[in-house]
């Protein structure tokens, strides 16, 4: 066995030299400077809904900060709003094959490099929370798995309430649709198990990947219905 | 996964969850259970004949099987398969029992075990995840008949082959274990047809096991075509090949076997990573079965292997000579001075340049190897400067392949590349540069593996090696030295062709 420390990610022996590209990398971060410079931290000016680059998003598209995708969400009335969505980097390929490693080949340290940041960004950022609420799995993925890749991250968060958002499984879904539902065509991807934990709180819930929105547009839906005061959103990628 | 420990009529078992034959059992990741004893097969009962035939010799986690948990728990409760708990305490270490690893683990909150701190091993997860609550599957090999078969091959082989061929065949029909020295370009794939061949006239399971992909899918078509009425495996990543008693694999999938080869050859077996990875040496030995026998081919034997040949610990035989009978072209050693600066000035060595030229002029390709990636990227920009055409391959090329494909059709003149190539590759007529050859990567085995690559064909025999130095180390010296005496052996044994060449001078 070689010696020294490897990085998490790559596995290449790492050089104790370390220097501080951003400031939420730990001192103690177990991922070598090759890799995190294959990062990209989002910044500077973004969607104040959605937290995606405005660099990335063309000006006719763009309203008052805002990208057309959020605009569209807006007009989509009958769903309980979310305060606004802020990813923490780009969805870039490096990005891909790290979370590759971590949810589909299971490596739970590989992601678990992630939960200092996390941690940081939430005692920093999110004073006003009550409740942080990783997106869940269904039972089945979940078995499958081994564990919920978003949950993970909030090892350490005291504030982290896990079992209350559910997934809506697939039959379930089928059978105990309701005629409301069937004419909004909207298929529910959540539930809340117990309403009386979150009447009235602010919820911050988190994911890996905020692509269309959908979810958290759906896991803020469900929420605001069982009486939550207001639910942001935090992913690690904004695609 | 869980398991509850039950007795029955005597016999003490485990269940697993999810099987409802225990009332308010007790369920614990199966690491929790120390013992894992076979049942005794009940001969009265039928297994299922898929079941045993994908089993067979194999050892593999749940999702790995395509059958219902019940009817594994049936096979088990019969004798006819075996679990076990993926990580153990061995000699109080922690240790994954299917690639060995006692060192590198993670933990998660477990969904399957309920365990808040599941331990999983991090070694061979690539291979699909084994927690401290998987169970390994696994069904002892069963006996098998091969149809008739006869070698299809009428080649003829060397004097050296001929000898290596003998002792091969008789390690195999002794169960005993063979080292094969054998020079690059001996041919020694032809040295194992008898001894396959007598393996298959025994019915025994096969397994040619070779650190690297590019040499499976090279083994493959000649040995089936040796073969022709035996079904053949290729394994390796992403192969979907059925499984049949004789496979080509790579020594990575060998951790989904135990006990299962009467005959276990690894070719190249000094080469990276095998050598520097204990998990694969563990996962060719659990493979293989106990008594059964272990040939090693290699060019350049490791210092591991060579002690156990001087201690009289491992029977070799050596073939000295390449099949063609000319010698081994030796390296010729060129001081190019601080050509790292030279590269970071963006100039390329005048001596190098020159070299080039004259292979170019005498109508050779060149192969040349520098020590690293970012240094091929590098040279390779400065070639272009000069309008060289050539083409790099490294590594994580997903195109190298073809590039090489292209290099042996002679579409350009100029393969840049690592150590990657320093195997496997027969390029007619080329030349081989080395610049840098003092750089550590460059051992005295890498060394004389890139020499090899120099005339390999019966047309061209006199290759042209050159290294560019700044200084010779140890490791060159000593390539240069195991070249000449190979040629002296082979000379001496009256195996050589073309005389007098450099190399062989006493
Ligand atoms: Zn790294
Ligand atoms: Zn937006
Ligand atoms: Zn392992
Ligand atoms: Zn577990």
């Amino acid at each position: 066995m070689a010696q020294g420390k490897r990085c998490v990610w790559c596995e290449e022996v790492m050089n104790s030299v370390s220097w501080e590209m951003f400031s939420f990398f730990e001192e103690e971060w177990n991922v070598c400077n090759e890799c995190k410079s294959k990062l990209a931290p989002i910044s500077g000016e973004i969607c104040l809904k959605c937290g995606r680059p405005l660099s990335k998003v063309k000006r006719e598209y763009i309203l008052e900060k805002t990208c057309l995708d959020c605009q569209r969400w807006v007009e989509k009335s009958f769903l309980n709003g979310l305060v606004h969505n802020r990813s923490l980097f780009e969805y870039n390929d490096f990005m891909k094959h790290v979370l590759t490693l971590y949810k589909y080949r299971g490596d739970a340290e590989v992601g678990r490099a992630f939960n200092s940041m996390f941690s940081k960004t939430i005692t920093k950022s999110y004073k006003c929370i009550d409740f942080v609420i990783p997106i869940p799995l269904s039972i089945e993925r979940l078995y499958d798995r081994g564990f919920n890749q978003c949950d993970l991250w909030l090892e350490k968060v005291p504030n982290r309430l896990s079992n209350c958002l559910v997934r809506i499984h697939h039959e379930e879904k089928q059978s105990k649709k309701t005629r409301q539902e069937r004419i909004n065509r909207s298929v529910k991807m959540f539930r809340v198990s117990n309403d009386d934990l979150i009447k009235g709180k602010t919820l911050l819930i988190l994911d890996d990947l905020y692509t269309t929105g959908t979810t958290a547009y759906q896991a803020a839906d469900a929420l605001g219905k069982s009486g939550a005061k207001a639910v942001y959103s935090l992913t690690l990628c904004r695609s | 996964m869980r398991f509850a420990s039950s007795i029955f009529q005597n016999k003490s078992f485990l269940v697993p969850e999810g099987i409802s034959i225990i009332e308010n059992g007790t369920y614990y990741p199966i690491s929790h259970f120390a013992v894992f004893e076979p049942q005794p097969i009940d001969h009265s009962y039928i297994p299922s004949h898929e079941l045993l035939t994908f089993l067979n010799g194999r050892h593999l986690l749940i999702d790995e099987i395509p059958f219902p948990l019940e009817q594994l728990h049936d096979h088990y409760m019969n004798g006819y398969l075996q679990i076990e708990a993926g990580i153990q305490l061995i000699s109080s270490k922690h240790t994954c029992l299917r690639c060995g690893n006692s060192e590198a683990f993670g933990f998660y909150p477990c969904a399957r075990c309920k365990c808040s701190n599941c331990r999983y091993c991090r070694k061979c997860i690539k291979m699909g995840r084994v927690s401290s609550c998987s169970p390994l599957y696994f069904s002892p090999a069963s006996s098998l008949t091969y149809p008739p078969t006869l070698l299809n091959w009428n080649g003829e082989l060397s004097h050296g082959q001929n000898k290596a061929s003998d002792q091969v065949k008789l390690a195999i029909q002794k169960n005993e274990r063979l080292l094969v020295w054998a020079v690059c370009g001996s041919g020694k794939t032809e040295v194992l047809f008898k001894g396959l061949e007598q393996a298959i006239y025994e019915n025994k399971t096969i397994c040619i096991a070779t650190p690297r992909t590019d040499v499976v899918l090279e083994l493959l078509p000649r040995l089936r075509k040796a073969f022709p009425t035996i079904a053949i495996s290729g394994l390796y990543g992403g192969s979907d090949d059925p499984l049949s008693p004789f496979i080509i694999s790579t020594t990575h999938q060998l951790i989904r076997y135990k006990d299962c080869f009467d005959v276990m050859i690894i070719d190249e077996v000094d080469a990276f990573p095998y050598e520097y990875d204990p998990s694969l040496q563990y996962a060719v030995d659990k493979a293989r079965k106990n008594n059964g026998a272990l040939v090693y081919l290699t060019a350049t034997p490791s210092r591991k292997i060579l002690k156990q040949v001087k201690d009289n610990a491992l029977p070799y035989v050596r073939i000295p000579v390449r099949y063609h009978g000319y010698p081994l072209p030796a390296p010729k050693f060129t001081w190019v001075g601080n050509w790292r600066k030279h590269i970071r000035k963006g100039k390329l060595p005048s001596v190098l340049l020159k070299w080039i030229e004259q292979q170019f002029h005498e109508k050779k390709p060149v192969m040349l190897f520098v020590p690293s990636i970012k240094l091929a990227e590098r040279i390779h920009s400065l070639f272009e400067e000069v309008q060289v055409d050539c083409e790099t391959v490294h590594s994580e090329d997903a195109d190298r392949v073809e590039k090489v494909m292209r290099f042996r059709n002679r579409n350009y003149r100029l393969l840049l590349t690592t150590t990657i190539l320093e195997r496997g590759v027969t390029i007619e007529n080329v030349s081989i540069g080395v610049l840098g050859a003092e750089a550590d990567i460059f051992t005295e085995s890498s060394l004389v593996q890139i020499a090899g690559r120099a005339g390999r064909s019966e047309k061209y025999p006199e290759g042209e090696v050159a290294l560019f130095h700044y200084g010779k180390t140890n490791d060159m010296l000593l390539a240069f030295r195991h070249i000449k005496s190979m040629n002296v052996e082979a000379d001496n044994r009256g195996w050589l062709k073309g005389k007098g060449v450099y190399g062989v001078k006493k």
